[in-house]
């Protein structure tokens, strides 16, 4: 989960999994201007975690959303891409007040972005990573005490083959997932504590 | 519970945790001796060495990785090193550490994994990692700390912690820069404590007390632990090139398994893994491994697979301060790989997977296609064994309760760490009883259970 060099080396394909806060002396002046920011910082620290391969087409959406995220310079908003949820990911998790999950879902009947709430959930783990974000929802609870208020958002996706071109269908998915978390960062501060 | 009720013709459990895969065990006792034990493996055949037909070489590295997400980085280290034998390439000085390096980082995330969330809730009482962090926060935080390093590493070197995609033949297709390394080292620092901590904790579980003789069998480097090299050996006389695997070792099937099993064809089932390279390479450990091994109280030579644990522990000290000890001295290579020249040729390799070794065997064409492809995973490797130790286990301990003796079968299982991406998700456990309800069967038992 960081964000390798790829210039020193062109036969490699660009990975762009992180996990940062935001560079403020590198930030987007624009966005991040107080006066073009609808809501004051969170009462503790948010993170956003895009999921998804980001070689397979639109399944990097959710590195996509996490990146233009790390533009906005929210200095409370911890920003993590990862190709899968692993488990060390509940130390993030642990110290966050809020948490929004995103990702890529295949076609369904309601091709829309979809935002759910998670819990936590016991299930078993076997394996060096995990499918459910509510597993880490609970891995969180027992190890930290606490867990997060917590969101998935899905990106209806079509194009799953190998290239890092996205689809027209996820392009404007994207938009609209980055309005809702905008909305969801604004709504943080009026989360009990 | 009473003994007696243990005495019930089946015994079943529907779902092993902690394990990868899905398969089944199926015991039958008859006049007091365990009669039939199959180590069931149901999961449909993968095919992956179909698939890897007329493939390129160079994909190989890249499809391989695919057939585990725990253990990826022994595929792709195993695919190269037998293509580049195939090709009479050899990869050597920083480029070969660099290979140490990316295997220490999956020892270190894998064994992590099995140590703290599959194996102690075995020993503690815990369904599983999530109950035991309820009263052991500390120390689930220390194992994912640790596993949370172990791909660091391996996302610095392989692109990414998962499916790794910067190996390839004759390399890389990408190298770190020295600055890069730096920030790791600090954590490796803390990693190697924390490992430290880690045989400590692991040495004070209670063991049964269970010894076999076992074949072991495992590479040896006469100046190293091994990873990527070596010849293999056992404790019973086996010394051979990994060229010469095929001459000494075959696969067969049987009925109740998706899993081909593998023996030695003189002498039957071996061991492979954590034990078996403690074992056969203690010299090679770092002096603080070492050190850690003896503070432990661990002999030299472990038979016991429950302590497999500690051994992990172990290993997982010794990756840390090897991984170290290459980072000091790394520089960078001139080139991230070397170049290869196809031709019609059979390469062979085995490479120290965390669960022992993992062989390939590939023929190639003049155009570099893949024509034929072996792949022998331990644990494939190691299920006449683990079918071995259960049936010496019921035998030893049928009077325990049924519960007990349930939940230590499992644990038989899961000395071994079975990689059930490669072979099996769940277990169910059922053992017959062909005999009276209070005749006892064979002697009290001698495990000193949890």
């Amino acid at each position: 989960m960081r964000l390798l060099n790829a210039s020193s080396s062109p036969a490699v394909p660009s990975l762009p999994s992180f996990d940062r806060k935001p560079d403020l002396s590198q930030k987007d002046t624009k966005k991040t201007d107080p006066k073009n920011l609808k809501y004051s910082l969170s009462p503790g620290e948010i993170v956003v975690i895009g999921f998804g391969d980001p070689l397979r087409g639109d399944d990097a959406v959710g590195h996509k959303i996490a990146e233009r995220i790390l533009q906005w310079g929210l200095p409370e908003v911890r920003v993590i891409a990862t190709p899968r949820l692993t488990a060390e990911l509940s130390e993030a998790l642990g110290r966050a007040h809020l948490a929004i999950f995103v990702h890529a879902t295949p076609p369904s009947r309601r091709d829309e972005v979809a935002a759910c709430a998670l819990d936590p959930c016991p299930s078993k783990i076997t394996s060096s990573h995990v499918e459910d974000p509510c597993v880490l929802l609970s891995i969180t609870h027992a190890t930290y005490g606490r867990y997060p208020y917590a969101w998935c958002i899905g990106v209806p996706a079509v194009n799953f083959d190998f290239g890092q071109n996205l689809s027209p269908e996820a392009e404007h998915g994207i938009g609209v997932a980055l309005e809702r978390i905008n909305h969801m960062i604004e709504e943080n501060c009026n989360l009990p504590v | 519970m009473k003994a007696a009720k243990a005495r019930g013709k089946k015994l079943e459990v529907d779902l092993l945790a902690r394990v990868e895969g899905e398969g089944g065990l199926f015991i039958k006792l008859q006049g007091g001796a365990v009669t039939e034990v199959r180590f069931n493996i149901f999961e449909p055949p993968r095919f992956f060495e179909a698939f890897l037909r007329g493939r390129h070489y160079s994909e190989v590295p890249d499809i391989v990785a695919r057939i585990c997400g725990i253990c990826p980085i022994a595929y792709q280290m195993s695919a190269v090193h037998a293509i580049e034998a195939a090709f009479d390439v050899k990869v050597s000085g920083p480029l070969r550490t660099l290979r140490r390096l990316l295997y220490c980082g999956e020892w270190i995330e894998s064994h992590a994994l099995h140590i703290y969330m599959l194996h102690a809730p075995d020993f503690l009482g815990y369904q599983d990692v999530i109950q035991m962090a309820k009263d052991h926060a500390e120390v689930v935080e220390r194992a994912l700390k640790l596993k949370k390093i172990g791909n660091e590493l391996v996302s610095l070197l392989g692109g990414r912690e998962i499916h790794p995609v910067s190996v390839r033949v004759g390399g890389f297709y990408r190298v770190p820069a020295k600055k890069e390394l730096v920030p790791l080292a600090e954590k490796l620092k803390w990693a190697r404590d924390a490992a430290l901590d880690t045989v400590q904790w692991t040495a004070d579980l209670p063991f049964p007390e269970f010894e076999q003789d076992y074949e072991f069998v495992a590479l040896h480097h006469p100046e190293e632990y091994p990873f990527n090299e070596g010849r293999l050996i056992s404790n019973k006389g086996l010394n051979i090139a990994v060229r010469e695997y095929d001459h000494h070792f075959v696969e067969e099937h049987v009925e109740h398994s998706n899993a081909l099993h593998s023996q030695l064809k003189v002498r039957g089932p071996y061991l492979v893994g954590p034990l078996a390279r403690y074992n056969l390479n203690f010299e090679q450990l770092s002096p603080l491994a070492q050190d850690a091994a003896r503070a432990a109280g661990l002999p030299a030579i472990c038979r016991n697979p429950f302590q497999s644990i500690v051994v992990r522990a172990i290993e997982t000290l010794y990756a840390c301060d090897e991984a170290l000890r290459i980072i000091e001295g790394y520089e960078v290579p001139e080139r991230p790989f070397v170049e290869v020249q196809p031709h019609a040729a059979t390469g062979f390799a085995c490479t120290e997977a965390p669960r022992g070794i993992l062989y390939h065997r590939y023929d190639i064409d003049d155009n570099g296609l893949i024509t034929d492809a072996k792949i022998v995973p331990p644990t494939s490797q190691n299920q006449k064994t683990i079918e071995g130790d259960l049936r010496q286990f019921v035998t030893r301990n049928i009077n325990l309760p049924k519960d007990k003796l349930t939940w230590q079968c499992e644990q038989v299982v899961r000395n071994y760490d079975p990689c059930i991406s490669c072979a099996t998700h769940f277990l169910k456990l059922n053992i017959e009883r062909n005999e009276p309800e209070d005749e006892p069967a064979v002697p009290p038992p001698t495990t000193a259970v949890p």
